[in-house]
C-alpha cells in the first residue's frame, strides 16, 4: 500500500479520519513519550477510523483487507502523508474474498516495528507459520520510512502481496512540556532525613540450636566476606558497598548503584 | 459382586472450651518444636542521611553508620534482639561471635 492509495479517499474523508484521531494522537503520543505505549483508551478510540480505512483499502488491494489496522493519525499536508501506529500488540485480522486469512499483531516500540503472525487459517492461506515475524528498525528521533511486505499464497497457487509503507514520525511527539522551576521545592526536600540500614547477613537455625546458644558461640552468616553489603532505604536496596570504618564507626564505601 | 452402603449425613456438635484443672500438655516443651527453623538476622547498623546527601552519593562515597566499631552488633529474631556479638570471619564468610545473650 502506498500513500497514493490513501489520496483516493478524497480530502473530506481524510479530514474526517484525521479529526477523529486527533484527540487519540495527543493522548497516545504522551504515552509514547512516557515509554508506555500501551493505552487501551487510545486504542479503542483510534479504531474507529482505521476500519473505514481498511474498507477503502480493500478495493485497491484486490481482496486483501487489513481490518482494525491501528492507524491513529492520518492526515495529508501538501505532498506529505503520514500516519502512526498505535501501541504494541494491536491485533490485525487479515481477510480475503475466501475468508479470514489470519491474525497478526503489530508491536511497536521506540526502536522497532514488529509484525508477528498469531493465527492463520490453513484452508485459506499457506503463507505463514505462527510466530513468523518481520522486524523493522525505526530510526530514533527522526522521521523514518519502513516497508513491510507480506506475501500471501492463497490455495491453490494464487498469491497476493501486501505492501505496507510506513512513514513513522517520531517528531509527532508533542513539544517538550516546560518543566517548572523546582529549585525552591528541591532545596526544601533536600533537608529531609532518610533512614538507611545495612544488614550484615543472616542464618537459619533450628530452635534446639537457638535455645542452646551461649556466649562464645559463633554463628556463620550467609554473606561471603568478599561480597558487597546492601544499603537499604525503605526496604529497598539502593546501593552496595564494602564495609570498613570511619571515625570509629562502621561505614560503607559505596561501589555499586542498585536502582 | 455388589456391596450396599448406608450413606448418612454427619451432624457436628458445637464445641466450646471446658475449664478443667488438668495441666497443659505441652507447656514449654521445646522438644516438640526443636526442629522448627528460625531466621536470625544481623544488622550492621543504621544511618540517617539527608536527601541532599542521598543525591550526592556516588561510587566511592562513604556512608558512616551510627554503630561504633567497639560496640556489639545486634542479633535479631523476628524484630527482637536475642543476643549481641562481634563480627568475625568464618572461613570466607562473615560470622558473629556472641558476647552477650539477652535474657530479658
Amino acid at each position: 500500500m502506498s500513500y497514493r492509495d490513501f489520496h483516493l479517499l478524497g480530502k473530506t474523508e481524510l479530514n474526517r479520519i484525521a479529526e477523529g484521531a486527533t484527540a487519540a494522537v495527543q493522548r497516545w503520543s504522551e504515552t509514547w513519550l512516557a515509554g508506555r505505549p500501551q493505552n487501551p483508551v487510545v486504542q479503542a478510540s483510534a479504531l474507529n477510523s482505521p476500519a473505514q480505512l481498511g474498507q477503502a483499502v480493500d478495493a485497491s488491494w484486490q481482496g486483501v483487507l487489513v481490518d482494525h489496522y491501528s492507524v491513529v493519525e492520518f492526515c495529508h499536508a501538501g505532498d506529505m502523508t503520514r500516519y502512526l501506529l498505535t501501541s504494541e500488540s494491536s491485533e490485525n485480522t487479515v481477510t480475503s474474498a475466501s475468508g479470514i486469512v489470519g491474525k497478526m499483531t503489530v508491536e511497536l516500540t521506540t526502536e522497532l516495528i514488529k509484525i508477528i503472525v498469531k493465527e492463520f487459517n490453513p484452508t485459506v492461506a499457506s503463507f505463514a507459520h505462527i510466530g513468523d515475524s518481520c522486524t523493522l528498525p525505526v530510526a530514533a528521533n527522526s522521521p523514518g520510512n519502513a516497508m513491510i511486505l507480506i506475501e500471501i499464497n492463497f490455495t491453490p497457487g494464487v498469491s497476493s502481496k501486501l505492501l505496507i509503507e510506513h512513514t513513522l514520525l517520531k517528531g509527532v511527539a508533542p513539544e517538550p512540556r516546560p518543566v517548572g522551576n523546582l529549585t525552591a521545592a528541591h532545596s526544601a526536600i533536600g533537608n529531609n532525613q532518610l533512614h538507611l540500614n545495612v544488614q550484615l547477613g543472616k542464618t537459619d537455625l533450628n530452635i534446639e540450636t537457638l535455645m542452646a546458644l551461649g556466649v562464645g558461640d559463633v554463628l556463620k552468616l550467609d554473606k561471603p566476606i568478599d561480597e558487597e553489603l546492601e544499603v537499604m532505604a525503605n526496604g529497598k536496596v539502593i546501593c552496595k558497598g564494602y564495609v570498613g570504618k570511619s571515625a570509629d564507626r562502621y561505614a560503607i564505601r559505596v561501589s555499586t548503584k542498585s536502582v | 459382586m455388589s456391596e450396599s452402603y448406608n450413606i448418612n449425613n454427619v451432624e457436628l456438635t458445637e464445641l466450646q472450651d471446658i475449664e478443667t484443672s488438668s495441666r497443659p500438655y505441652f507447656s514449654g516443651n521445646i522438644d516438640l518444636i526443636k526442629n522448627v527453623k528460625v531466621r536470625l538476622t544481623v544488622k550492621l547498623g543504621d544511618a540517617e542521611i539527608s536527601v541532599d546527601e542521598l543525591f550526592r552519593l556516588k561510587e566511592g562515597s562513604v556512608i558512616r553508620l551510627e554503630k561504633e566499631v567497639n560496640m556489639p552488633i545486634d542479633i535479631d529474631l523476628d524484630g527482637k534482639i536475642i543476643a549481641r556479638g562481634v563480627i568475625v570471619a568464618v572461613d570466607d564468610s562473615y560470622g558473629i561471635k556472641i558476647t552477650e545473650i539477652n535474657n530479658k
